[in-house]
């Protein structure tokens, strides 16, 4: 079926027929359609049903400013709702239903609706839905869910991956219609690195939809030509399906490129591109959008604006109608009459509401001066007009112009604010442009042909000198402006019926008389009491209207009332290309440790740490609680051998003449005395004396230091160090590097752990306690020559080693360690046995660090040195942080062993009320220790260094427990450090 | 003879991917990091050029050796970054040696991950990756920028008209390849769109 | 919004951490008398300027360098860019 209402002519290619279904049916269209001109060509009308009342609606533009006919488009996890029909480019095998309707298009239940209209006016759920109140969650709420919201989501996963980019240019050209590709040729031709995108599939703009000449040729083979000149020039990238949807700070943009949405199959590409843009100029020629008047019913399908019906008779070779009507209060509708004569279709009518134009051009054709269109009639579909004059006239299609507004919304963007010209009744942009941005074209209120070539020309032309390069001279090609009178309508007077503003909101003139009646008056107010403009169309062919008429409701002028701030995005974005590449795995990079491959192998379970993958624990065969594998992971290393990767935490080399100086500013307690081949605990403030790190830091030379930091803190720390390097002592010899990832580290921790390393460290290196001691450090080879480092320092509080061999060296060296370690029983242990030995041994961590802990509260006061500077010094002073009564870190332990102490409980005294007032500290963390039997507890309590003894209660509200507890010293094992010294 | 006995790996464990017009492999290299001593900028140059034929780069730049074996990055006003090809990793001493003082040397070879991406299609997939401008004439060969890819800190270097080499930390290499791998896949596929 | 780098030139501000008011240079002696009030108003005590605001960037994924930034906060103009060590008090004294 080749379409009933196909014409001769257009930009479609009449040798590749397509397939299409549309709510079922199978239809025919051609390569160069959108699926609103193959419905358009086959003759069908009924598209969809409106928002609220569910009438029936048609296609109403050729555009993306498209209210009426959306559609749901493809099916499966494909499926997407809401799809303008009119920017739909069609495809084989396309499948469109309509929405809205329960029950088929054209037999919608719901259309019961439209009877209770004056009861659905705007903001009708506020007055409703109250009474009684037992209703609301049984009966209101699931009824209002059931019939709110437009379209359906597949509820399936978004199947399709997006992808971002960046480009750079010298010029952004936004609209490929005449300014923007006079713009591009005069710029491109000058050298300029142009970008030019346009949002349709084909670069020309209003010259594809207009007879028009140019250069003595057709306005679309003149377009063709254009795009061919530039896609010549390497200096020009053209962009098709290409929205630049926002600007942003300092030349940036956002562009939306649809990759795959026009195929049937996306064969693996990315379905869309979201581009950021840096350019330091752009070109504004985005165009007009048209807008239509308000008067009686005028939503039936067959109701369309008038360039649109000119766009499709022209540019789709397809007719809307068999007996065209026209209305019009400007010069531009009158081109679609003359338009539909050239194809030969018969005109109904023109009329025009103006009274002062020129005589009737077209002799033949009926034509009412002075006069509107009252309302319309036809259930279904227009079958018949009547005028103001009370004419009647049959008609299938009602072509409307109510004149053209600047699609200007991208100026706005940073703040800017549009100014009102009465000459076109439309807003222009004003003078607080975007940085950078000219207009150009029918954007700047420049509404006819030759005025948009000649304003393209000269901006491409001024940004060429702005650029310091030769611009040829102007070369604007051949065209005439056409007429461009207005005189502004914005309803009817003497309309019948209700009169649509906002089509996709169902928002009708009668709601903005009641907005202002009900005191909502400004245009926020409006948009938001009416919902005129909040629709997915952003209200491109309503915003005026609707503020024009509340303007008229005010005894106002539409200056005075003013207008809604334009923001990004200038059409929606899927929320899957604002999240490019961050889906799944893509969210976040992996860190992997040397030993990740062997650990995973093993079976280890892993844990987040941070970016880091780092196992948790290694359960063995039969092993089926967490508990149980970090518990046996613990004893083995206090009474064997066990082995951690600690690659993870940061590792900082600092060299320079310095280095020790610069310590001493950074760390509380002073390192410029150690010794080379030593190894230090240092403690970190932050400036206002709150303690934010620690870590140890070895001395391998003169001017060599390697600090560590915990795992999680690797970056903020070394920013911090960065600081002080250069802004606080830029003065100091000092330089700084990350080395965490180029080093493989293992603690080797046990009682066994020096017999094991004797087995990796070679010979002529003497490890020996009294060789080696505790906290000693140096460069040695391991395996036969192997580079390699150790460091005598224990986290565990056995006696305990780190060994690190550059990170290639990491996998083979864990199954070297395990290897030698077999005799000894060895075991790898993962951050939860880490964890249990640490609490056992009383080491603070990041649950102790809270960022209010003091190293007073740690009972690392002495560290603080007050014989030189270090950050946080002075302030770690203040009276508040040194006045006594401060809480202290301490042990705690459970005066019934049987009992499991909880972290985040709250101190209080026997007896006394679980109040705030008693609140005396509160337990940061805990372990069952396996070492002694029974749960453990650090925390930080008032005077606790005096209290060693006391029971105290700790109180969970959380979990409903209140615990008896004795504080005792928070070094449950070998508080001496015997193990250590070994 | 040891008991146990060492070997090595590398992060991307040597892969190499053709994809479309695009090459993407691993390269190794030594890489040290030298820093500038303050003050200490023209005797550095000078030591520099005495023991591999070198100087300090300019900012945003880069400087190779004769034989095109060293190549000296810039990466921040008083560090830069030297890759090595066909070196040991004892690299940093030997460095640290010929340079006597001029220069604090570290060893970084093992923490990065080296990727080379080369092929006529190498700019079209780092505009899907890299903020950094690298049109043909805004980022000549020898250009050098550390930015940001993704969520990768990388630090990318044209080596030749259409050869870039870009290094991440080596702890991430899965998801760096990851990343650079799916960038040439969605410019391969949406070329395939346009000439099929 | 981009940072006008003085020595690579322009660059994405994602490449970039925020620190804060550029008086964070000035560190006060902490062997003033006055040490405590003065430590106290550097770290905490901002104007709040509508419209110039020296502030410090640091670059993070670059080339690791401190910059003080002029920016206006209400347009987002930035009128200038220095590395701040050259824009820092200069120290004369080992610590």
């Amino acid at each position: 079926m080749t379409g009933t209402n196909r014409i001769p002519g257009g930009l479609i290619d009449r040798d590749k027929p397509l397939g299409f279904t549309f709510n079922g049916r199978a239809f025919q269209g051609f390569a160069g359609d959108t699926l609103a001109s193959a419905l358009i060509a086959n003759g069908q009308r009924l598209i969809g049903r409106s928002f609220k009342y569910h009438r029936p609606r048609g296609i109403f533009t050729a555009g993306p400013e498209e209210p009426n006919a959306l559609v749901e488009l493809r099916t499966g996890a494909s499926q997407e709702p809401n799809t303008r029909a009119t920017t739909t480019e069609l495809f084989e095998g396309l499948n469109a239903r309509s929405q809205n309707h329960r029950g088929s298009l054209k037999y919608d239940i719901m259309a019961v609706n439209d009877l209770f209209a004056r009861f659905l006016s705007a903001g009708f759920y506020y007055k409703t839905f109250m009474w009684p109140k037992s209703f609301w969650e049984r009966v209101y709420e699931p009824i209002i869910r059931a019939s709110a919201g437009l379209g359906r989501l597949s509820m399936q996963a978004d199947p399709d991956h997006y992808d971002k980019g960046f480009l750079h240019c010298d010029v952004l050209i936004i609209g490929a219609g005449p300014a923007g590709l006079q713009a591009a040729l005069s710029a491109g031709r000058a050298g300029v690195r142009v970008i030019l995108a346009d949002e349709d599939f084909r670069m020309g703009g209003r010259l594809n939809a207009e007879r028009c000449e140019v250069a003595g040729t057709g306005g679309a083979t003149w377009a063709a030509a254009a795009v061919a000149e530039l896609e010549s020039m390497g200096n020009v990238r053209l962009m098709t399906r290409t929205t630049v949807y926002g600007v942003f700070d300092h030349g940036i943009y956002g562009a939306l490129e649809r990759n795959t949405d026009h195929l049937p199959d996306a064969a693996g590409a990315p379905r869309q591109t979201l581009w950021r843009i840096y350019a330091g100029r752009s070109v504004l020629a985005t165009g007009a959008t048209e807008r239509s008047v308000a008067f009686g019913n005028n939503d039936r399908p067959g109701v369309m604006l008038a360039g649109a019906v000119r766009a499709y008779v022209n540019r789709y070779g397809a007719t809307p109608g068999r007996r065209v009507a026209v209305f019009t209060n400007n010069d531009d509708g009158w081109r679609t009459a003359r338009d539909l004569r050239a194809h030969g279709i018969e005109i109904a009518a023109v009329i025009d509401s103006r009274t002062d134009t020129a005589p009737n051009p077209f002799p033949e054709v009926k034509t009412l001066f002075g006069e509107a269109v009252a309302e319309t009639c036809g259930r279904g579909g227009l079958r018949e007009i009547i005028t103001t004059g009370g004419k009647r006239i049959s008609a299938d299609c009602l072509a409307v112009s109510g004149g053209w507004t600047p699609n200007l919304h991208l100026t706005c963007h940073l703040g800017g604010k549009p100014v009102w010209r009465d000459d076109l009744a439309a807003f222009v942009p004003g003078n607080a442009l975007p940085p950078g941005m000219r207009v150009a074209g029918a954007a700047a209120g420049q509404m006819t042909l030759a005025r948009c070539l000649q304003e393209g020309d000269a901006a491409g032309r001024a940004v060429a000198e702005d650029l310091g390069r030769a611009a040829p001279a102007a070369n604007v090609p051949k065209a005439t402006d056409e007429p461009a009178g207005i005189t502004a309508l914005w309803q009817v007077k003497g309309a019948r019926g209700r009169c649509w503003v906002d089509l996709q909101n169902d928002v009708t003139t009668k709601d903005i008389t009641l907005s202002h009646r009900e005191g909502f008056r400004s245009v926020e107010h409006l948009k938001r009491y009416t919902t005129l403009g909040m629709a997915t169309d952003q209200g491109k062919t309503s915003n005026l209207p609707g503020l024009a008429l509340m303007a008229e409701a005010s005894g106002k002028t539409i200056p005075e009332t003013g207008t809604t701030t334009f923001r990004p995005p200038y059409v929606p974005v899927a929320i899957g290309a604002f999240g490019a590449g961050a889906k799944g795995a893509g969210f976040k990079p992996v860190r992997l440790t040397p030993s990740h491959e062997w650990a995973r192998d093993r079976g280890a379970v892993f844990t987040e740490a941070g970016q880091w993958l780092r196992a948790q624990w290694y359960p063995q065969p039969g092993e089926t609680d967490w508990r149980t594998s970090a518990n046996r992971e613990a004893q083995t290393t206090r009474n064997a051998v066990g082995i951690c990767d600690v690659t993870t935490l940061g590792k900082i080399d600092i060299k320079g003449r310095d280095a020790a100086a610069f310590l001493n500013l950074v760390y509380t307690n002073g390192f410029a005395k150690l010794p080379v081949g030593k190894v230090r605990y240092g403690l970190m403030l932050r400036e206002d004396g709150i303690v934010y790190d620690d870590g140890t830091t070895s001395r391998l030379g003169e001017n060599h230091f390697v600090m560590t930091t915990t795992t999680a803190n690797a970056g903020l720390v070394y920013q911090r160090l960065e600081f002080a390097r250069q802004c606080l002592a830029a003065h100091l010899d000092v330089h700084l590097i990350s080395v965490t990832d180029g080093w493989a580290q293992f603690a080797v921790a046990g009682p066994e752990s020096r017999a094991l390393l004797q087995k990796i460290v070679d010979a002529g290196h003497d490890i020996s306690n009294a060789a080696f001691p505790y906290m000693a450090c140096g460069e040695m080879t391991v395996c036969g020559g192997i580079r390699a480092r150790l460091f005598r320092i224990s986290f565990s509080g056995e006696l305990a080693y780190e060994i690190a061999v550059p990170a290639r060296y990491g996998d083979s060296m864990i199954r070297a360690l395990i290897a030698a370690g077999e005799p000894f029983g060895v075991a790898p242990y993962g951050t939860e046995a880490l964890g249990i030995m640490r609490i056992e041994k009383g080491h603070p961590v990041a649950a102790e660090l809270t960022g209010q802990t003091t190293a007073r509260m740690l009972g690392m006061a002495r560290m603080v040195s007050d014989k030189k500077d270090c950050i946080g010094n002075v302030l770690s002073r203040r009276p508040e942080m040194t006045a006594p009564g401060q809480p202290r870190l301490m042990g705690f332990r459970p005066v019934d062993r049987a009992q499991m102490l909880t972290a985040g409980a709250h101190f209080i005294a026997r007896g006394a009320e679980a109040v705030t007032e008693n609140d005396q500290g509160w337990m940061t963390s805990v372990a069952w220790s396996p070492a002694l039997g029974h749960s453990v507890g650090l925390g930080f309590i008032a005077r606790g260094e005096d209290r060693i003894g006391e029971v105290v209660r700790a109180w969970d509200g959380l979990r409903k427990t209140d615990i008896e507890v004795e504080i005792v010293s928070a070094h449950f094992v070998d508080p001496e450090g015997e193990r250590l010294r070994a | 003879m040891p008991e146990y006995t060492l070997t090595a790996q590398s992060p991307l464990n040597g892969a190499e991917e053709t994809i479309g017009d695009v090459k993407i492999a691993e390269q190794r290299f030594e890489i040290v990091s030298i820093a500038v001593p303050q003050g200490g900028g023209d005797r550095l140059s000078a030591a520099l050029d005495r023991a591999f034929g070198l100087r300090l780069p300019v900012a945003g730049g880069s400087v190779r050796s004769a034989d095109g074996s060293l190549n000296l990055l810039w990466t921040a006003p008083d560090q830069c970054l030297l890759l090595a090809g066909d070196r040991s990793i004892d690299f940093d001493r030997e460095a640290e040696a010929a340079l006597d003082g001029a220069g604090y040397v570290t060893l970084q070879s093992d923490n990065w991950a080296v990727i080379a991406l080369s092929g006529g299609d190498c700019r079209r997939v780092l505009e899907r990756l890299t903020m950094i401008d690298t049109g043909a004439e805004q980022f000549p060969v020898g250009s050098v920028a550390r930015s940001l890819m993704r969520h990768l800190g990388v630090i990318l270097t044209r080596t030749g008209d259409d050869s870039y080499l870009l290094l991440s930390a080596a702890s991430s290499a899965l998801s760096f390849w990851e990343d650079v791998r799916h960038a040439a896949q969605a410019v391969a596929a949406l070329k395939a769109l346009t000439s099929g | 919004m981009i940072i006008n780098h003085p020595l690579l030139g322009p660059r994405d501000a994602a490449e970039f951490t925020y620190l804060g008011d550029a008086s964070l240079l000035a560190r006060p002696d902490w062997q003033s008398e006055t040490a405590a009030g003065d430590f106290d108003a550097w770290l905490h005590l901002r104007d709040n300027p509508a419209g110039e605001h020296r502030e410090l960037w640091f670059h993070e994924q670059g080339d690791r360098s401190w910059l003080i930034v002029t920016r206006n906060t209400l347009t987002h103009e930035i009128t200038g860019v220095e590395m701040a060590r050259d824009g820092a008090p200069a120290r004369g004294t080992d610590t």
